[in-house]
């Protein structure tokens, strides 16, 4: 089966054409600076024609051997899993855009253009919030009246189809129930993950609370937001911009930097950035293994997981954990599939269940 | 040498005499309702030798409700006091440590006013006072930030941009480091360890605020708090951790008013927040027992504020590595079983096991509570920041270290 992903974020759409039977994209490319309907109507026409120009023709990609994915990062609460895009699909996602208002609004013209482009193709949604609809309340909930709870207010993963991967992974390969699961992402999250059900997450209400990112701040207290305002006489729309694209590692490294610079370079002025992150990691999967009652396995995904070879045996060595009257260290594992063949993946467990 | 101890409250003065190195408490008390007139007289409470005396008196201000107990004390040879302490929260970056007050000190906590803008400025009201009226008394501020002055840089940095942090001297500062400090010296003793060497993990848990602090070699490594007392833990009308972009869009909300935004995290939030019944976790819990309530509003609140602690736990259990105990104190962590029990529920992958027999019959403290094969302690200690204060004191000014006078003491 053919699947053409796309994983659009705010500044680029990343495409790929995947051959379930292959590990390989049979075409794959990005979009930078993508912006309104005619110009995403454009680009898919432009993706449309490559796909044909490789051999495919129009009749093709209507047959049940064809189909879109597409990943979109926040469903709220209703969107429970991975769904074929329909119009009432569309219509619920128009009244979550307050929720998360710089994500949907583009996502929704994508699915738009795609139903303009390929009519005929049956296209699946995947939300990167399904795997967390049922966290559980303890964790889901801050400590504000539920007044704010009722408009919509809880806390949500950011990275669930890499999470959902992690935990099926490690219990094909390991037989672990209970994973840690590290999203190595510019924007990097872990979650706890027990029987397949995720018991804790860094990421909070937005994607932006949590581990620190490239650019993002992360867990910061909730005071600064006020005391930066009246210091700064800044509003909150600055603030944000402060908070999400100037903060995180490249604050603290006074330059843009990648994961791999910190990880990979020696220099003093990467040490504090190595610190942090590493330190980050290891107080989260200590709140982790207290939601689980315990760990099996430590799973590393995302577009950096390959670091995980350097932080595994990091973590490994510093988690003491007493089982059975022994003090034992957790086994880890790197997984490297990219986003777009767990993309592939969802649309393949929707469009044919009984096969997967 | 008697030290005078004063933990000052916006619209209180509470004191303690005690005698040093001794760690004897001759006398104590509390002024209590300074400030502007209330629907009753602001007094002082004095208890002496098993008695309890109450002097009704006019006090407008911190500065007047000291002269009055110094009044009260020089009644009494024996309390007479020859050094004063201070709780002070504040410390910013200039105070790791307790220092006898001068001009130069006092410059420093005029500069770093506005990191407490509720609580350093009466606390330094009094210490003027003092100043003015007692030239010769030396007074030693001792700040709850300073036990947290060794928090690693890379835990106590937050990623936002140099700029904005070099002009507000933004870091976690940590809170409550006098009752940590002091629960972990005491758990030491308790223990038989040298205080240079445990490593614990501190639960204080008061009715209000509450916190929790790794530490490694009797040395801070992180605590819940941060830059403000609202990060961490959820408190009894406190929030607690909670997503920036929730700040920010509250800011939004209400039309840039941050003095609405900060009262509602920080008055309108917490127990009281998620409640909507108490402030104080004790009713939430005692409702839900005796009622068997199905409150919905109840159990999540329990659920929150329990799940909160174990997971900042489990975290610190984490990064400290060998633990040789965890340890609860204040008024929620030394009175109330079921939390305790709760918090190291599940917990036996980090060597946490509770006895429950002796947790429920934990009156007489400190005590240890875990199971005998438990291979991490746990312990409930009272904590007392008033005699933490009268130490740091004693060995700001002898320069003698509180735990050899204790040994020699007992030798």
């Amino acid at each position: 089966m053919k699947i053409l992903t796309f994983s659009p974020t705010l500044t680029k759409i990343e495409y790929t054409l995947q051959d379930t039977e292959s590990e390989k994209p049979l075409l794959e490319g990005m979009v930078k600076d993508w912006r309104g309907s005619r110009h995403i109507q454009k680009i898919l026409r432009e993706v449309k024609e490559k796909i044909i120009l490789s051999g495919y023709t129009d009749e093709a990609i209507t047959t049940i051997d064809f189909a879109i994915s597409i990943r979109v990062p926040f469903g709220g609460s209703i969107f429970t899993r991975t769904k074929i895009a329909d119009d009432d699909m569309m219509a619920e996602l128009e009244k979550y855009i307050p929720y998360s208002p710089l994500h949907l609004p583009p996502v929704i013209t994508l699915l738009a253009a795609v139903s303009e482009i390929f009519p005929e193709t049956v296209a699946v949604v995947a939300f990167e919030t399904s795997f967390f609809t049922e966290l559980p309340d303890r964790e889901k909930y801050y400590a504000v009246s539920p007044d704010m709870s009722n408009i919509g207010l809880r806390r949500f993963g950011y990275h669930g189809i890499f999470h959902k991967y992690a935990y099926l992974e490690g219990k094909k390969t390991l037989n672990a129930r209970k994973i840690l699961s590290i999203c190595l992402e510019n924007r990097p999250e872990i979650a706890a993950v027990a029987d397949g059900r995720p018991l804790m997450v860094t990421s909070g209400a937005t994607p932006l609370e949590g581990l620190p990112g490239l650019t993002t701040c992360g867990e910061i207290d909730p005071y600064l937001i006020t005391a930066i305002s009246k210091k700064m006489d800044i509003g909150p729309e600055e603030i944000n911009n402060i908070l999400t694209t100037k903060s995180g590692f490249t604050a603290i490294c006074g330059k843009n930097v990648s994961f791999d610079h910190i990880f990979s370079k020696s220099a003093p002025e990467y040490k504090l950035a190595k610190d942090i992150m590493q330190y980050g990691i290891l107080k989260n999967c200590g709140s982790g293994i207290a939601a689980m009652g315990g760990l099996d396995l430590i799973v590393f995904t995302g577009s950096y997981s390959y670091l995980g070879r350097f932080i595994g045996p990091w973590l490994q060595n510093k988690l003491s954990l007493h089982v059975s009257g022994k003090i034992k260290h957790p086994a880890w594992l790197c997984l490297d599939h990219d986003i777009h063949r767990l993309l592939a993946n969802e649309a393949m467990e929707t469009l044919n269940p009984m096969d997967s | 040498m008697n030290v005078l101890v004063f933990n000052c409250g916006s619209s209180s003065l509470k004191y303690k005499i005690i005698s040093m190195p001794g760690e004897q408490e001759l006398a104590g008390g509390a002024a209590e309702r300074v400030g502007p007139k209330t629907s009753e007289p602001s007094r002082i409470v004095h208890r002496y030798n098993g008695k309890t005396e109450i002097i009704q008196v006019e006090m407008r201000n911190h500065h007047e409700s000291f002269l009055e107990i110094m009044k009260l004390l020089s009644k009494y040879p024996d309390l007479i006091p020859d050094a004063v302490g201070h709780r002070v929260v504040h410390g910013g970056k200039y105070f790791t440590g307790p220092v006898i007050s001068n001009d130069a000190v006092m410059e420093k906590l005029e500069e770093i006013k506005d990191l407490a803008p509720l609580h350093n400025p009466p606390i330094m009201e009094l210490m003027y006072a003092c100043g003015k009226s007692y030239p010769d008394l030396p007074q030693v501020p001792v700040f709850d930030t300073a036990f947290h002055s060794t928090i690693p840089d890379y835990a106590s940095a937050y990623p936002i941009p140099s700029d904005i942090c070099t002009k507000m001297n933004i870091r976690k500062y940590g809170f409550h480091g006098t009752s940590h400090q002091y629960v972990v010296e005491e758990a030491a003793k308790f223990l038989g360890i040298s205080k240079s060497r445990i490593n614990a993990v501190s639960c204080h848990l008061g009715s209000g605020g509450a916190s929790l602090c790794a530490v490694s070699k009797g040395r801070s490594i992180d605590n819940t708090m941060g830059y403000s007392p609202l990060q961490g833990l959820v408190m009894s009308t406190r929030c607690g951790d909670l997503d920036p972009a929730v700040s920010m869009q509250l800011l939004s909300l209400h039309e840039n008013n941050n003095e609405e935004v900060d009262k509602i995290l920080n008055r309108q939030s917490g127990v009281l927040g998620l409640s909507g019944y108490s402030s104080d976790i004790r009713d939430v819990l005692n409702s839900i027992a005796s009622g068997g309530s199905h409150d919905e509003r109840l159990l999540k609140t329990s659920e929150v504020y329990l799940w909160r602690i174990k997971k900042y736990l489990g975290a610190y259990l984490a990064v400290t590595g060998k633990v040789d105990a965890i340890i609860f104190t204040d008024t929620i962590g030394e009175e109330v079983p079921f939390v305790r029990a709760n918090v190291c529920l599940g917990m036996e992958i980090f060597g946490l096991s509770v006895d429950h027999a002796k947790n429920n019959n934990a009156h007489k403290l400190p005590v240890d509570i875990s199971a005998e094969n438990s291979p991490v302690r746990i312990l409930v200690i009272a904590t007392n920041e008033e005699l933490a204060i009268a130490r740091r004191t004693y060995e700001t000014i002898t320069g003698r270290p509180i735990k050899a006078v204790t040994q020699d003491l007992k030798s």
